[in-house]
């Protein structure tokens, strides 16, 4: 047995772990195992599977094919093979904000009872942002504007788009125009990235990393569509407490799981879960315990306190604890291999997206007009698979850490004005200004089987907050924080700077927490890095700077996904530093790799720094805060 | 003069390309797409190794002493004139004892699919220029058919072949 | 030059094909056997009485080997007595053999219990091509048959037992479970469970008081030492070999726990060397005098043996004398060196049904057992061999990892190694 350390850090996972080993259940990290040694070709990025006179790979050594069948170099390949996965991601986190748009609409046309307005005041917020005229116009008028507006988003249309235009600094926006590459439509943007990497269509390296930064920028659009229009639907998030990890399952309970990404049903199924704890006591249960894994978790954790369980490549687990009824899944993120452990242990795997199916899984398909019923459809079938394992023993590993959560900006802003309520962003330009806050690092993305689950997280998030960085999160990100209780004012104690801890101290007493805020600000789901882009253009405006001069840093040390792929773009393109903790698949091409880390800074503000340690990499983002404060004129301090 | 597959560790990515080709060239069909549409399952018999960043392939050295010559109880491993060790062709069949698989020390000895034969390298996967299927494949030059002189397979013979056989061998 | 060697089994036909490839053709060679015709795999016998093979395919060598090899082979003859100082060897039918270098490879013989009864039409050994013939002209009337022993050799003959169509199938076996000297409880639970799902029956704390003939004077059944009486028609005796020593002794030759040898594998009687199941070893992790009674160190014991009888001087290293691997069922078991010592670490992959155990002592990885899935085995055996620092590896090697283990053995400087030629 491999040191299950070099696994997991999360001692509930590894117990599980443990335990599939010896039930013989296989598990993302035995398939890892089973693939290795990885393609050298795939993992440079220079295969390219583009047409069908290949698959060609470009030789990393000199005696090699040094181009493919087409001609393309390995600067085109790998340019094309990482805009396409750009492409991906945004096609994924749009997919998403499409997905409730849609519900808005139909609610607004009165087709959608479900989805009712359930925060007026974001509606008219994101309506006035847009220019909208509000005055006068009734709820659902506004939310049928609302709605048209986010859908015109994805065709093509003239100008900038209205979610960027109506986001970010005018200058920012002049200077993303000046390289052509703000995208005219979201689908658009997808739809010219698989364009030109078509066989024989651009073959420009640099030309195709632009193309990729303008669909990076139509991902951020949907991104913060999908929050907009989240909040509108389901309320904004205000902090909450709750718990996180395995330990939050309950054995006399009808356990329920929602996974995946989007909150359309999600929310339902925790609102269905409400009303129908009767029916769950009826089968014997001492109710319904509804839990959380992934982004869906961090959704529904945010507006309803529901427990996130475990997030990402642990996603099997839980089911191992026998505890679990029902997994209910929408999409991204869910690996396929559910199913065969949910076979094995007996609980209902459920499938809800038409567009996502999973072979071996129940499927309940989701409808906005009957949305509701669906969710009670959903609860319904766990309670009766609870009923189908009582009595059964269950294995519920003990841990589980308190978690305060649900920090959109509007909470950030409103927890700020008790310190100042003229200018709430005041005091913390102040702190950072005195530097005690030396910058704000953004913790993302997923976790990936090949770092030891959360450990990047968690060093990085330790090494930086001790230097009084404020750490926020999102993702899985924020769910390895909140397992290992780092959501909560006991960590800031514990691991953060003096300064930091005085700055979180303040805020939290203002606001009557008799403590200091968590050392890590749970801000919400992937797509909710939209939620820190609007904290730093905020800050960014008051002062008067470009985003890329904020000492603001975001890093993905474990990120896995095309969805992260495309984030980490759009962040370099809003001009931050991001800081991988994997490889990227583009070092096949000496030219990418330096316009990803080195020209993009001349071009953009923002740039890629890949650093595999956590504490080397935590170094890194603490030096490029430091350059950012000394261009400010701010006083710095050593690492 | 004899001919040697040679590794070269440094060269190896990992892609697996010679194993695809071994097993293919172990098929009926002998092409990836036949092999696959006629629904063979043929093994490979050489393995690609990873240890932190380092891979290699590693396949039978068929070594001097090979120690899976001694201990065949079947007497089905044989050598052949050419100095390839195999268990295939030969007067007996292979019975499955696993006695090869149990004193090979570069663990290049499999089963078959249904696991009843010990598999390994046979050389009969050569082209009309005699090169290995698996070298033909190796798109980084990893692996290399080469003459090797008396001095040098020595040599290579000292390296590898003691590095982990160990004991038992001289004669 | 005339060398002579006695036994054409794995020690004999290995020294013979040595002597020729590296003798030259104008040594001559002589083998001695007293088996009835050419050799064959004893290793295979269950094979052959399972029908799994044929008399002919378990044979060692092609037709035709000897005289290709340029071998005199005399079948069917015992030789009686060596006469070192005449250097004489002389075979039962009175013929005499002069020899400038001999090999004694007399092999080992079954140890039979004493009890009443063991010469019983019906009491079998399972070492020669003679007693499976004998078995398996028995078979057609045997419905209950018994194994004495549930060692490696016992549990392959009840299989073969089995497969061959016996209906009840019974090993008795001393100890308190199976196959005491190869595996630990654990792996010997998963080939009992194994054997029992192939219908076999399973008595522990077992011995036999007699062999009780029927009213024909044949087995009618064996009665147990805790005085139980069980029917059996088929009685087959495994409790292991004794080496055949005899020839040497009364030559005047030293004998401890098999035939006396020093590391050339030389008797104490001059030009008189032995190799195979006939001599005594020193195990190479325990230091401990033992009979050599494997396949493997029979096959190079002769190897060795026949470069010093022409007088190249090479040293034969102590061996590993506990090398096991084996087939039961659908279950592959290897089990290598000591079971016990310093540090025992063992993991159960459910996923692949294989049970693991490592042995070490200090660094050193002393011993091994794989049972389920075996790939890699040689890999083990050769840390085990060598004595090559392990315990770093310990955590590959206990997840079946043997190939990355490789790697890691392979020294930095030998990475690189194309540009030999």
């Amino acid at each position: 047995m491999k040191d299950l350390a070099a696994k997991a850090a999360d001692p509930a996972v590894r117990e599980l772990l443990e335990k599939a080993r010896r039930q013989g259940v296989e598990t993302v990290w035995d398939r890892y195992e089973a693939q290795l040694p990885q393609c050298g070709f795939g993992e440079l990025g220079v295969c390219c599977r583009n047409c069908v006179q290949g698959p060609c790979r470009i030789s990393p050594f000199e005696d090699g094919p040094q181009r493919g069948i087409c001609g393309a170099t390995a600067d085109t390949i790998v340019a094309r093979n990482l805009v396409r996965a750009i492409a991906a991601g945004t096609a994924a986190h749009s997919g998403h904000a499409r997905h409730l748009a849609h519900a808005l609409h139909r609610w607004a046309e009165g087709k959608a009872p479900d989805y009712p307005v359930r925060d007026e005041q974001k509606l008219r917020a994101v309506a006035a942002r847009l220019g909208l005229q509000a005055q006068g116009f009734s709820v659902k008028e506004l939310a049928s504007r609302v709605a048209s507006e986010a859908l015109a988003q994805f065709s093509e249309g003239e100008g900038v788009l209205a979610w960027l235009k109506s986001t970010l600094p005018p200058g920012r926006l002049e200077a993303l125009g000046r390289l052509g590459v703000l995208p005219r439509g979201i689908d658009t943007a997808i739809s010219e990235v698989m364009h030109r990497t078509h066989l024989g269509v651009d073959a420009d390296p640099v030309n195709l990393l632009l193309g990729g930064i303008s669909c990076a920028l139509a991902d951020y659009a949907g991104c913060h569509l999908a929050t907009d229009l989240a909040d509108i639907l389901f309320g904004t998030p205000a902090p909450v407490v709750s718990e996180a990890n395995l330990g939050v399952l309950k054995a006399d309970h009808v356990n329920i799981a929602l996974h995946g990404h989007n909150p359309l049903l999600s929310d339902l199924v925790v609102r269905a879960a409400r009303e129908m704890q009767e029916e769950a006591r009826a089968a014997g249960a001492a109710g319904v315990n509804l839990v959380g894994i992934c982004c869906t978790g961090n959704e529904v954790l945010m507006r309803h306190g529901v427990p996130p369980l475990t997030h990402s490549v642990s996603q099997e687990l839980p089911m191992l604890t026998g505890a679990l009824d029902t997994v209910v899944v929408d999409y991204q993120c869910v690996y396929p291999s559910l199913a065969g452990v949910a076979e094995c242990t007996g609980t209902r795997l459920i499938t809800t997206m038409g567009m996502a199916k999973i072979p071996g899984a129940a499927h309940v398909e989701f409808t906005e007009e009957e949305a509701a019923e669906k969710a009670r459809e959903i609860v319904r079938l766990a309670v009766e698979a609870f009923a189908a394992r009582r009595g059964r023993p269950v294995h519920i590993p003990p841990h589980k850490s308190r978690v305060v959560a649900g920090f959109s900006v509007e909470a950030v802003v409103a927890a700020l004005s008790r310190l100042d309520a003229a200018d709430p962003l005041k005091p913390l330009l102040d702190n950072i200004a005195a530097g005690n806050i030396q910058g704000v690092c953004l913790f993302a993305g997923c976790n990936n089987v090949k770092v030891p689950q959360d450990e990047n997280f968690l060093v990085m998030a330790r090494e930086l907050a001790a230097r009084d960085v404020l750490c926020l999160a999102t993702g899985c990100g924020a769910g390895a924080y909140a397992r290992h209780g780092y959501l909560t004012p006991e960590a800031t104690l514990e691991y953060a700077g003096p300064g930091l801890k005085a700055v979180l101290t303040a805020i939290g007493e203002a606001n009557g927490l008799g403590g200091p805020l968590p050392l890590v600000l749970h801000l919400g789901s992937c797509v909710d890095n939209s939620r820190a882009v609007d904290l730093a253009v905020a800050v960014a405006s008051r002062l008067g700077v470009d985003t890329a001069q904020l000492p603001v840093v975001a890093s993905a040390p474990e990120f896995k996904t095309e969805k992260a792929v495309a984030i980490g773009t759009w962040a370099v393109a809003l001009g931050f530093p991001v800081h991988l903790g994997l490889v990227p698949p583009v070092l096949g091409s000496a030219a990418v790799t330096e316009v990803l880390t080195a020209k993009a800074r001349e071009i953009l503000g923002g740039y890629f720094m890949v650093e595999t340690d956590p504490v080397k990499a935590a170094e890194k983002i603490y030096a490029a805060i430091g350059e950012r404060r000394r261009a400010l004129g701010l006083a710095t301090r050593p690492w | 003069m004899p001919r040697e597959i040679l590794i070269d560790f440094a060269r190896c990515t990992g892609c697996l390309s010679c194993r695809l080709a071994c097993a293919v060239a172990h098929t009926q069909a002998k092409s990836l797409f036949d092999a696959v549409l006629a629904g063979e399952k043929p093994r490979a018999r050489i393995f690609v190794h990873q240890l932190g960043q380092q891979k290699a392939p590693i396949n039978c050295r068929h070594c001097t002493d090979a120690p899976c010559l001694d201990a065949c109880m079947a007497g089905a491993m044989y050598r052949k004139e050419d100095g390839t060790v195999t268990n295939e062709g030969g007067e007996q069949r292979c019975v499955g004892c696993w006695m090869c698989v149990m004193v090979c020390p570069y663990g290049a000895i499999t089963s078959d699919a249904a696991g009843t034969v010990a598999l390994k390298c046979d050389r009969n996967c050569r082209d009309e220029s005699g090169t290995p299927a698996c070298v033909r494949a190796c798109p980084t030059g990893a692996l290399v058919y080469t003459e090797v002189e008396d001095y040098s397979a020595h040599r290579r013979h000292g390296a590898l072949g003691k590095i982990l056989a160990g004991g038992a061998g001289a004669p | 030059m005339h060398f002579v060697v006695i036994g054409t089994s794995a020690a004999g036909i290995a020294a013979l094909e040595t002597l020729r490839r590296l003798g030259g053709t104008r040594a001559r060679l002589t083998a001695v056997t007293d088996e009835p015709s050419e050799p064959y795999s004893r290793c295979l016998l269950p094979d052959l009485l399972a029908g799994k093979k044929s008399e002919y395919s378990i044979r060692l060598r092609p037709a035709g080997f000897f005289p290709k090899l340029g071998v005199e082979f005399l079948a069917g003859f015992k030789v009686v007595a060596l006469h070192p100082e005449e250097k004489k060897v002389f075979l039962e039918d009175g013929r005499q053999l002069s020899f400038d270098r001999l090999l004694v490879a007399t092999g080992a013989s079954p140890v039979m219990p004493e009890v009443p009864g063991v010469d019983t039409r019906g009491v079998f050994a399972l070492r020669t091509l003679q007693d499976a013939r004998e078995m398996a002209s028995l078979f057609p009337r045997v419905s209950r048959a018994m194994i004495l022993g549930g060692g490696l050799v016992g549990l392959k003959a009840a299989l073969a037992l089995k497969v061959a169509g016996v209906p009840h199938v019974t090993v008795a076996v001393a100890s308190p479970r199976l196959l005491t000297r190869q595996l630990d409880e654990e792996a010997a639970a998963m080939v009992e469970r194994e054997l029992t799902a192939a219908g076999l029956e399973f008595i522990y704390n077992a011995q036999p008081r007699a062999f009780v003939p029927g009213p024909h004077g044949t087995l009618a059944g064996v009665e147990l030492a805790d005085g139980r009486e069980l029917p059996a028609d088929l009685a087959v005796v495994a409790k292991g070999v004794r080496p055949n020593v005899q020839l040497v002794r009364e030559a005047g030759g030293l004998v401890g726990a098999g035939i006396e040898v020093d590391r050339y594998l030389r008797t104490s009687l001059p030009d008189v060397f032995a190799a195979g199941d006939c001599v005594q070893v020193t195990d190479r992790l325990t230091g401990r005098k033992t009979n050599s009674a494997l396949w493997t160190l029979a096959a190079e014991q002769g190897r060795y043996a026949a470069a010093n009888m022409l007088g190249l001087a090479r040293s034969y290293p102590p061996p590993l004398t506990r090398l096991n691997s084996a087939r039961f069922g659908n279950l592959d078991v290897v089990a290598v060196g000591k079971m016990e010592g310093e540090e025992v670490l063992r993991a159960f992959e459910g996923t692949t049904g294989t049970y693991r155990r490592l042995v070490f002592e200090g660094d050193r990885l002393v011993g091994f057992i794989l049972a389920g899935k075996v790939k890699g085995a040689g890999v083990y055996t050769a840390l085990v061999k060598t004595g090559r620092p392990a315990w770093k590896w310990r955590h590959l090697l206990l997840e079946g990892r043997a190939g990355r283990v490789v790697l890691g053995c392979l020294p930095p400087q030998r990475r690189v190694e194309s540009k030999i030629s």
